[in-house]
C-alpha cells in the first residue's frame, strides 16, 4: 500500500480527533509532498461540514477550507511542474 | 548542439485538464458533503462521546499509579473550580434587585432554567469558534436558541440542529457582530468577533473605558459577554479600539445551558 491512501486515512482520523493546527499543517504538507493531492479538496470540505457553518453566500464559500485547498493545489500546479522540469535535466 | 524545448501547447492543455479535474472534484465534494451534512456529524457523535468517556476513564485509571500526577490534576481541578466561581461572581447582574424590578416592569422573568448539554467538540479541534453539543432536535433544541455557561455568561446561539447533536456558533466567531452595552458608560456598542474567544469594539475616542470593564448583552437580562483586556488609541484616530475577551476559556468548556 502506498503512502498516499495511508496519509489520507490518517488525515481523516486527525480531523475527527486532533487539534486544527495539527491537521491543517499536515494537509498543507501532504499537498506539497504528493503530486496533485486532490484528496485535500475533499478533506477540506469534510472540515467545513464537520466544524464550519452552513455556507450561505459566495464570499463564505471563498473562505471555506475546500475552496482554499483547491486554490492551494492550483498554485502548486505550475510550481511543481517547474520543479520537476528542472530536476529532470 | 541539440536543444530540447518543452512542448508548451501540450503542457498547457494538460494543465487545463487538471484544473477541470480539480473543479470537478470540488463540485462533486460540495454536492455529496452538503447533501449529507447531518450524516457526518451524526456518525461522528458516538465516537466523540466514546472519546470523552474514555478520556475520563483513562484519567481516573492512571491517577492511582501517579501520586504526583494526581496532585497536579487536583490542583488543576481546584483552579478550574476557582475560575468557575470567579466567573460566577463576574457574571452577576448589574444590581440584582434593580434588575428584578426592571424585568417585572417589562413583564419578563429572569431566565434561570434551561437544558444542560455536554460539549462534544470545542476549539482547538474546530478551526472556527464553533461548539458541537450532545443535544439536538430529539431533546427539543431549536436553531437560534441561546447557549450560555452554567455560571451565566452567554456564549453564542445554536446555528444548526441535528437528531442528537447541535452546532453552536459562538459570538466570538470571526466577523460575527453582536449588540452589546459597555457597563461603565451604558454606551451601546457592536461586539465584533475576531476568533479564539476574542472581540473587537470601536468606540468614540472620548468614551471612558478601562481594562477589566464588563461588556453586557443588549437585552433586558444584561448578561456578561466579554471583559475589556486592551485599549488601542492612535493620536490621529477619532475612535479607539477596545480589545476584549470572552469570560470563559473555550478550550475547557464541558457543559453549556441552552435556553430558548
Amino acid at each position: 500500500m502506498s503512502y498516499r491512501p495511508i496519509t489520507t486515512i490518517l488525515l481523516v482520523v486527525s480531523i475527527f480527533f486532533l487539534p486544527y493546527w495539527f491537521y491543517i499543517s499536515a494537509l498543507v504538507v501532504a499537498m506539497a509532498a504528493f503530486p496533485l493531492y486532490w484528496e485535500s479538496i475533499l478533506l477540506g470540505l469534510l472540515i467545513d461540514v464537520l466544524y464550519g457553518e452552513r455556507i450561505d453566500s459566495f464570499s463564505a464559500f471563498l473562505f471555506s477550507a475546500g475552496f482554499l485547498a483547491l486554490a492551494g493545489l492550483l498554485i502548486l500546479l505550475p510550481l511543481r511542474a517547474r520543479l520537476r522540469s528542472h530536476a529532470s535535466h | 548542439m541539440k536543444m530540447n524545448y518543452l512542448p508548451r501547447n501540450r503542457s498547457r492543455s494538460n494543465r487545463h485538464k487538471l484544473v477541470l479535474f480539480l473543479l470537478g472534484v470540488l463540485a462533486f465534494g460540495v454536492l455529496v458533503f452538503y447533501l449529507m451534512n447531518g450524516v457526518f456529524i451524526s456518525a461522528a457523535a458516538p465516537l466523540w462521546r466514546m472519546e470523552n468517556g474514555l478520556s475520563g476513564v483513562w484519567a481516573g485509571a492512571t491517577e492511582i499509579w501517579r501520586s504526583r500526577q494526581s496532585l497536579v490534576s487536583e490542583n488543576v481541578s481546584l483552579k478550574e473550580r476557582l475560575s468557575s466561581l470567579e466567573l460566577e461572581l463576574a457574571a452577576r447582574p448589574p444590581a440584582p434587585e434593580e434588575n428584578g424590578a426592571w424585568l417585572a416592569l417589562l413583564n419578563r422573568e429572569a431566565q434561570s432554567d434551561g437544558l444542560v448539554a455536554g460539549v462534544l467538540v470545542r476549539p482547538p479541534r474546530t478551526p472556527y469558534d464553533i461548539l458541537i453539543i450532545d443535544a439536538g432536535e430529539d431533546d427539543g433544541v431549536a436553531a437560534g436558541a441561546t447557549v450560555a455557561l452554567p455560571e451565566g455568561p452567554v456564549l453564542g446561539v445554536v446555528s444548526e440542529v441535528y437528531g442528537g447533536t447541535s452546532k453552536v456558533k459562538l459570538f466570538s466567531s470571526a466577523g460575527e457582530e453582536t449588540s452589546a452595552v459597555l457597563e461603565r458608560s451604558g454606551l451601546p456598542v457592536i461586539l465584533e468577533g475576531s476568533g479564539g474567544g476574542n472581540f473587537r469594539v470601536a468606540v468614540p475616542r472620548e468614551t471612558w473605558v478601562e481594562k477589566g470593564d464588563r461588556i453586557l448583552s443588549a437585552d433586558v437580562f444584561a448578561r456578561l459577554l466579554a471583559v475589556v483586556e486592551e485599549i488601542n488609541v492612535e493620536p490621529t484616530d477619532s475612535f479607539k479600539e477596545v480589545l476584549s475577551r470572552g469570560p470563559a476559556n473555550l478550550f475547557n468548556i464541558r457543559f453549556v445551558v441552552i435556553r430558548p
